[in-house]
């Protein structure tokens, strides 16, 4: 096992960390343009207790030791939600975590974190919210490049994930390991739509939000029972700027609203750690744990 | 690898840090931003486990890791062949024979969810130097690009996927057409067992369900029956091996037993405290446990073919 990751790192090296990003695009507009130095192809320090970058995703899921498989959850009136689900070698039953993909679709990234929560102890569920949208009613594995699926991307409303989310959440506690509990745990668009679930679902436990735009729907906010952990790079003004609003809005309703915000750290900071000279790094190293803290609190 | 784990342990020692199990990384290694602090409020909720590696040990089957170094070294007589079945593309299966001239019991080794990689077909050799004929069918044939099976799926992942397109129902089709070939074996005594591991151990208890000729069934960390009615159409006896640490699959034994029971059918079963899922693959795994888990499962698994097939 760590023998793999050993070569992983190595092949690392040689490859452009962002080649595999999927925020390569839509990130840190202004940012790139001016200030930020080449900074790409940082060599993190491979560690066990925190998820890989997108970069070394594949290898961490092919070394994994856990029970992981497919499963297709129902979804009437729609093709049924393909949905990797990763079980944690324990002997007790064990809360569900839904993970929610970034834009980039359920990639190997997605499903690698999700072996980390398995890791941590949780039943991970990552649900792909392009199934049956790719060509030949595929989902993300359908679609011929990562832009196409960011392109597919856009025809899932908010509504619509919060369906889905819906059905899995469903799916979830029927699992005979699971013991009830479920927090939603989102990146990049999926930080978004883990926020709203909390406005949507009031049997939700937690919701993690990483470097997702909070609700514009402020009167929304008097539904949310979930507390809410929120986890921002400092150099994504698109996403932070709605964090400020939703902070005051959950305060003045008396809603658990944490938040931490990583200086230095890019958008997508967890999938790109090779990024920016390892500011990204560093801010995974200090945001996952804080996600873990949250998660064993509210569990 | 024996480097890298001895490295990993000086690491640990240097930092001082407990709760992270810390890779060397070469140049990244030495900027390790880690190596001061120990960040006990961030420690994991799962234990982690210090380095251990397999003591070589042939009389049992090879870890995952040792598995192709097994495959290379073995003296048993095994070959590749095609078992033609009805309801569709032939099946690309793996036989490994015992030494021994007189007529031996066919095991039929069902692969787990990766498909029929190298630990599944060493494992059909060891039983094989068991005493057994060990027919390791690639139950993915023809679902394969090109018409081809696990070979040609491209890796444990992509067959992972695969898999999914494969009902149990049509699992224990493709079943039924391997042991319809091993009774037929001039070198078969007509006696058959499955031993099956991860899905394969669900489809293993599965085709005691669909299969009244069986002998005798072994489930390796594979999930029971849930629909209850099946439990009647069983006659093999059913051994199952787990590890403690296996939530999801060990939630299905009580009913199984329980309903076992209530028939008057053979369920014996063990739970390997500390050993975690696939602990028969992953020997090196947490620490010892998974092996000893192995070491004590394996002789389990043969005293009851023998009592069962022979």
């Amino acid at each position: 096992m760590r023998a793999a990751s050993g070569l992983a790192l190595v092949a690392a090296l040689w490859l452009p960390a962002c080649a595999s990003d999927e925020h390569a695009s839509h990130a840190e507009p202004a940012a790139q343009a001016s200030a930020a130095p080449a900074t790409t192809g940082f060599a993190y320090p491979d560690i066990e207790a925190l998820p890989p970058g997108a970069d070394r995703a594949q290898a961490a899921i092919d070394r994994s030791p856990r029970h992981g498989e497919w499963v297709n959850v129902a979804n009437p009136g729609g093709p049924p939600i393909k949905t990797w689900v990763v079980y944690p070698e324990r002997a007790d039953k064990a809360p569900v975590i839904l993970v929610i993909h970034t834009i980039g679709g359920l990639a190997a990234w997605a499903r690698a974190l999700a072996d980390q929560l398995a890791e941590d102890g949780y039943i991970a569920v990552a649900p792909d919210f392009l199934s049956g949208l790719g060509p030949n009613g595929g989902g993300t594995d359908a679609f011929a490049s990562p832009d196409d699926v960011r392109k597919a991307m856009s025809a899932v409303t908010p509504a619509d994930a919060a369906s889905r989310l819906d059905r899995v959440r469903e799916y979830a506690l029927t699992i005979p390991a699971a013991n009830g509990k479920i927090a939603t745990m989102g990146f990049c668009w999926g930080g978004s739509r883990s926020f709203e679930y909390a406005l949507h679902q009031p049997g939700l436990n937690a919701a993690v939000v990483f470097y997702g735009g909070a609700p514009e729907n402020v009167a929304g906010y008097a539904a949310v029972n979930a507390p809410i952990l929120g986890l921002f790079g400092g150099d994504d003004a698109r996403v932070n700027a709605t964090i400020e609003p939703a902070a005051a809005a959950l305060k003045k309703l008396g809603k658990s609203f944490e938040y931490a915000i990583y200086e230095g750290a890019g958008h997508g900071f967890v999938g790109a750690q090779a990024d920016r000279g390892g500011a990204n790094f560093k801010a995974t190293e200090k945001a996952w744990p804080r996600a873990l803290a949250f998660l064993r609190k509210h569990l | 690898m024996k480097q890298q784990v001895i490295l990993g342990v000086t690491a640990l020692a240097i930092g001082g840090v407990v709760t992270f199990a810390q890779r060397p990384a070469g140049p990244a290694a030495s900027a390790d931003p880690h190596a001061g602090h120990t960040m006990e409020s961030q420690a994991p909720a799962q234990p982690q486990y210090p380095p251990f590696a397999r003591p070589a040990n042939e009389r049992i089957p090879p870890g995952n890791e040792q598995a192709a170094a097994a495959l290379k070294a073995s003296t048993q007589k095994n070959e590749w062949v095609n078992i033609q079945y009805a309801g569709g593309p032939a099946i690309k299966s793996w036989v490994a024979y015992p030494v021994k001239p007189e007529k031996a019991p066919v095991v039929i080794v069902i692969m787990e969810i990766f498909g029929l990689q190298d630990w599944v077909r060493a494992v059909a050799d060891q039983l094989a130097e068991d005493g057994y004929i060990a027919i390791a069918p690639d139950l993915l044939s023809g679902m394969g690009p090109g018409g081809g099976g696990t070979a040609e799926i491209g890796g444990p992942d992509e067959a992972r996927k695969v898999i999914t397109g494969l009902t149990p129902e049509e699992a224990a089709n493709r079943l039924k057409a391997v042991r319809a070939y091993a009774v037929k074996m001039p070198q078969s005594n007509g006696k058959t067992a499955t031993v099956g591991y991860c899905w394969g151990g669900a489809r293993s208890f599965e085709f005691a369900v669909a299969e009244p000729g069986l002998n005798a069934a072994v489930v390796f960390y594979g999930t029971s029956p849930s629909n209850a009615p099946d439990f009647a159409k069983i006659n093999a006896p059913v051994l199952g091996l787990y590890g403690a640490d296996d939530a999801r699959v060990n939630a299905t034994i009580e009913p199984a037993a329980a309903e076992m029971k209530k028939l008057g059918k053979t369920f014996e079963y063990e739970i390997y405290q500390g050993a975690g899922h696939g602990f028969l693959r992953a020997q090196q795994d947490r620490g010892g446990a998974n092996y000893k888990a192995s070491e004590q499962a394996w002789p389990r698994v043969l005293g009851f073919l023998q009592k069962h097939t022979k």
